[in-house]
């Protein structure tokens, strides 16, 4: 489904910050896969997703996606196929506009922005529905801007937003970290349920070791740029969060060394 | 101060709500600073002054004007989507560009009069309908004395409800998403750049018609039309959308024309007091104490009564 094939990356090269982040980084996320990637700040689980997605260029390699070359793709062709959802609730949405108005511009993706009505009345109770099965209230609050919702809120609509129409591939990136842990453990189990409802390929940044062994039938670790894990299947589901937290402990160590 | 000083002020209050349309949408809705405006506007002006001498008829040379504009809005957004210049230069380099290309469309003339021929605000149909003249015993209670306001009302709530309307539209949405969050309009799938020239042709469509009409109205084109127009535009939308944008029911659209007319009249007051020197100064000054009066939280004095709010 995606491949990313001896992607080299620097930031800030030619300067005296420069910062090799990727040297010949392999990384190949099969059709169907729920992967969820874990690794401490800065070892670059953002930047593959950008690279992924084309938010940012790779110096050198090749982005494969469905087996298209996208390397040379801008991001928004991308994204045809694929659905985002950030760290930051409020990249999902447009805080400007109403739940209501948010929703008919995710639910036109794929289709032509004309001049017909931007909102479609007629859809207002398939959306309050599909709102509701979040169980957070958002039915009752179609007229009110998204601005003004909690970062919960926010991110559950984020999430309903990039995976209302068809896509192949959703990313994740630590899109429960900014929220209470009762919060963040509804938009968890709803992102799983959307996963196997739907058969997506998902690949899911988490800095909690917990939902890391939870979901999903892969588990990848990073360390300064590398996998340095990669479990799937039987092996992955006889990990335990004890068994993570070791390995970062060593990670540590082999730094303090 | 006389009525006609006032009427005077509301016309041309009236023609500059129609440019704070356009500068509307790129300065509120994209956020984007676009000086193309200070070019764009005596080019509609040129465009109209010159197709008017050559006989052309005047309403078509509002549509002339609105098509030379889309186009300057266009390159403004080529030259800063395709070849990444940043936004206030490229408007910098279009407003530049178009004196020049002003200065060649009216035969290279500073100015270039319009008198005698028929405007939109005279013509045999406005004849017929206000009269030849006003009534020598009975100044300002004749229409005639309202025809250039009745007129550019017209031409401005046509414009307006165009404005709402495409506003609503799936086109208009993805413009509004551009503004607020152009990574939503990636995820979309959507080039976000093409939305942001879309936006800039649009908005300068309406600097130009304004300029159209402004060279109409005044029945003379000068090539200088467009120094401070973008100032008066950006106060005219800054007013607008902080005291009347905050009252329930009422359209941002509409608080920009507000705010255009109340702007005009307040600089032509300004300046009936003062002489012509120190124009400029006063100009600047008012302008300044917009956009300071613009930070004040007016939602604070209980003005607001916005649905939902608007908090970041
Ligand atoms: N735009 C950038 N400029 C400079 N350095 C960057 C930039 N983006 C990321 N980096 C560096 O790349 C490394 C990986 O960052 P990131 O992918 O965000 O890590 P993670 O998401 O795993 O916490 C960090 O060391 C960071 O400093
Ligand atoms: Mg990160």
């Amino acid at each position: 489904m995606i491949q990313l094939c001896d992607i080299c990356k620097k930031f800030n090269s030619g300067t005296v910050n420069e910062t090799v982040l990727f040297n010949n980084f392999n990384f190949k996320v099969n059709k169907g896969d729920f992967i969820s990637v874990i690794g401490s700040n800065g070892s670059g689980k953002t930047t593959m997703l950008n690279i992924i997605c084309g938010t940012i260029g790779a110096d050198s390699g090749k982005v494969i996606i469905g087996g298209h070359d996208m390397t040379h793709k801008p991001d928004y062709e991308r994204y045809k196929k694929i659905g985002r959802v950030y760290q930051n609730p409020a990249l999902g949405t447009c805080g400007d506009m109403n739940v209501l108005e948010n929703m008919s511009l995710a639910d036109n993706k794929g289709k032509r922005f004309g001049f017909s009505s931007g909102v479609n009345k007629k859809k207002l109770d398939y959306y309050r529905e599909m709102l509701g099965t979040l169980g957070l209230g958002l039915e009752d609050k179609m007229f009110v801007k998204v601005g003004s919702l909690s970062g919960g809120q926010r991110q559950a609509m984020s999430l309903l937003m990039s995976v209302m129409t068809p896509i192949e591939c959703l990313i994740l990136d630590e899109h429960t970290a900014a929220l209470d842990p009762k919060t963040s453990e509804i938009i968890m189990r709803i992102t799983d349920k959307i996963v196997k409802e739907r058969g997506l390929t998902a690949l899911m940044v988490t800095h909690n070791l917990r939902y890391a062994v939870e979901y999903g039938n892969r588990l990848v670790m990073m360390h300064e740029g590398k996998c340095i894990m990669d479990h799937a299947g039987k092996e992955k589901e006889n990990l335990d969060t004890q068994a993570l937290l070791k390995t970062f402990e060593d990670i540590s160590v082999e730094l303090g060394n | 101060m006389n009525l006609e000083t006032v009427i005077g002020a509301l016309n041309l209050g009236s023609i500059y709500a129609v440019m704070a349309l356009g500068i509307y949408i790129t300065y509120k809705i994209l956020d984007f600073p676009d000086l193309t405006v200070d070019g764009s506007f005596p080019l509609g002006g040129a465009v109209t002054a010159a197709i008017i001498n050559a006989g052309g008829n005047p309403a078509a040379a509002i549509a002339a004007s609105a098509i030379a504009g889309t186009f300057a809005g266009f390159l403004t957004g080529v030259i800063h989507v395709k070849l990444k210049i940043r936004d206030l230069l490229s408007g910098i380099i279009m407003m530049t560009a178009l004196y020049s290309v002003n200065f060649i469309i009216v035969g290279s003339k500073a100015s270039l009069p319009v008198t005698g021929k028929d405007t939109v605000f005279s013509n045999s149909f406005t004849r017929n309908l206000f009269g030849e003249k006003a009534s020598d015993n009975a100044p300002l209670h004749s229409l005639f004395d309202f025809k250039e306001l009745i007129t550019v009302v017209i031409f401005l709530i046509v414009l307006k409800v165009l404005l709402d309307l495409f506003m609503k539209s799936k086109r208009g949405y993805l413009l509004k998403a551009m503004g607020d969050n152009p990574t939503v309009v990636a995820t979309l799938a959507k080039n976000g750049g093409n939305v942001k020239i879309m936006g800039l042709a649009i908005a300068n469509a309406f600097v130009s018609v304004s300029g159209s009409l402004f060279c109409q109205y005044n029945k003379t084109f000068f090539l200088t039309d467009g120094t401070g127009k973008m100032v008066i535009g950006l106060a005219a939308v800054i007013i607008g959308i902080n005291i009347f944008g905050k009252i329930r029911h009422i359209a941002s659209t509409t608080a920009v024309m507000i705010g255009a007319v109340i702007y005009t009249a307040c600089v032509t007051l300004a300046l009936a007091k003062f002489p012509a020197n120190i124009m400029k100064l006063v100009t600047a000054v008012l302008f300044l104490l917009v956009l300071v009066l613009g930070q004040v939280k007016i939602g604070t004095l209980n003005f607001s009564s916005k649905k939902g709010g608007d908090k970041k």
